[in-house]
């Protein structure tokens, strides 16, 4: 990892302070932390510039672990180690899992009356749409790329109707396809 | 459900999550094959549910799988799920920072994100699959998905507010 410069770029304080932020990061996130994560972190706390983020965030997005978790343990790796990433991820994890149990809970208490399972189904309805539309998004970065449409495609084949396994789909196609992609990089 | 049982359900989200490529969203094929088709833990408007409620409530989206393993197993179960899916992620800084020190590492996270990019956008579509072909009350959830999607292609509604007013015309609909 890069390398601080010896003029004092910000740094959190302490674990504690990252705890802290990470919660109230979380708190703001209503569907997707992403952009919170990063106002915060690069434009108000300043412990990034925006190139390093962008560096971060690649490599979250393809590390082991789903991309916000991996994003939030590597900025608090970089800080505090092991420490800083345990203390991230339970600020960013604890609060808001505590709270969407509780809605959940009291949504359970309600759910044989017939207009809550209602609301429930027009919620879902949304969120899926939320997907779609990312789903969407991402798809279209598959634009001119051949091998990387056959290779999604594929994978929406296997996982979808196949049924098959995703650490299959992973250990096969994802494989193969990161050694075309490395071999094309060769270029 | 049986402590045999839990820990079989930390085991596969644990083994989730190592095959993880993009957000939690892209797993939710795979996690509904496992908690509703295989096991029955759960029913499918329970699964849907779960990603409702994350996704309303304040917290990242990953939270969908706190909530559906409370559903399953109260506390222990949403310790199972969140915690299966979280915990490899703490193991990877330490590789990274080995492979940091690579002369070729720009050259594989290049590789990585191109080669498993498309794998990524592959998963999600399953999700979207599973989510929309499963949709409720025949075509009116359908229509609703429809609806949000394009509200969200094209204005700039913030997602929570279009979730909790899809919820108002949910609750005034006959399902």
């Amino acid at each position: 990892m890069a390398d601080h410069p010896a003029d004092a770029a910000p740094v959190p304080s302490s674990a504690a302070e990252l705890f802290v932020t990470y919660a109230a990061i979380s708190l703001q996130s209503f569907g997707g932390a992403l952009a919170i994560v990063e106002r915060t972190i690069v434009r108000r706390k300043r412990w990034l510039s925006a190139k390093e983020f962008v560096g971060v965030y690649a490599i979250s997005q393809v590390l082991p672990g789903p991309t916000g978790i991996s994003l939030c343990v590597l900025l608090g790796d970089r800080f505090f180690g092991l420490r800083g990433a345990a203390a991230a991820l339970a600020g960013f994890l604890l609060l808001p899992a505590v709270g969407v149990i509780g809605i959940a809970a009291l949504f359970q208490q309600f759910q044989h009356v017939p207009w809550v399972q209602g609301a429930l189904h027009g919620m879902g309805a949304a969120s899926v749409g939320l997907i779609v539309h990312t789903a969407w998004r991402m798809s279209l970065t598959l634009r001119g790329q051949r091998v990387g449409t056959l290779v999604a495609v594929l994978a929406f084949a296997a996982v979808g109707f196949g049924k098959l396994p995703v650490g299959t789909v992973v250990l096969t196609l994802g494989v193969a396809s990161v050694a075309l992609a490395w071999r094309a990089l060769a270029k | 459900m049986t402590q045999h049982d839990l820990l079989a359900l930390f085991a596969h989200y644990l083994s989730l999550s190592v095959f993880a490529t993009g957000g939690a969203m892209a797993l939710a094929s795979d996690m509904h094959r496992y908690v509703v088709d295989e096991h029955a833990y759960i029913t499918h408007t329970q699964f849907v549910n779960s990603i409702a409620l994350a996704q309303a409530a304040p917290g990242p989206n990953i939270l969908f799988v706190t909530v559906m393993g409370w559903q399953i197993a109260g506390v222990p179960g949403a310790l199972a799920t969140t915690l299966g899916l979280s915990l490899p992620a703490l193991v990877f800084p330490v590789v990274v920072s080995r492979l940091g020190r690579l002369a070729q590492f720009e050259r594989l996270l290049k590789a990585l994100q191109r080669g498993l990019g498309p794998v990524a956008i592959g998963l999600m579509a399953s999700t979207c699959y599973l989510l929309v072909s499963q949709a409720p009350g025949v075509w009116k959830g359908a229509a609703l998905i429809a609806v949000s999607t394009l509200l969200l292609a094209t204005t700039r509604v913030p997602p929570v507010v279009l979730i909790l007013a899809a919820g108002i015309v949910g609750a005034c609909v006959s399902w």
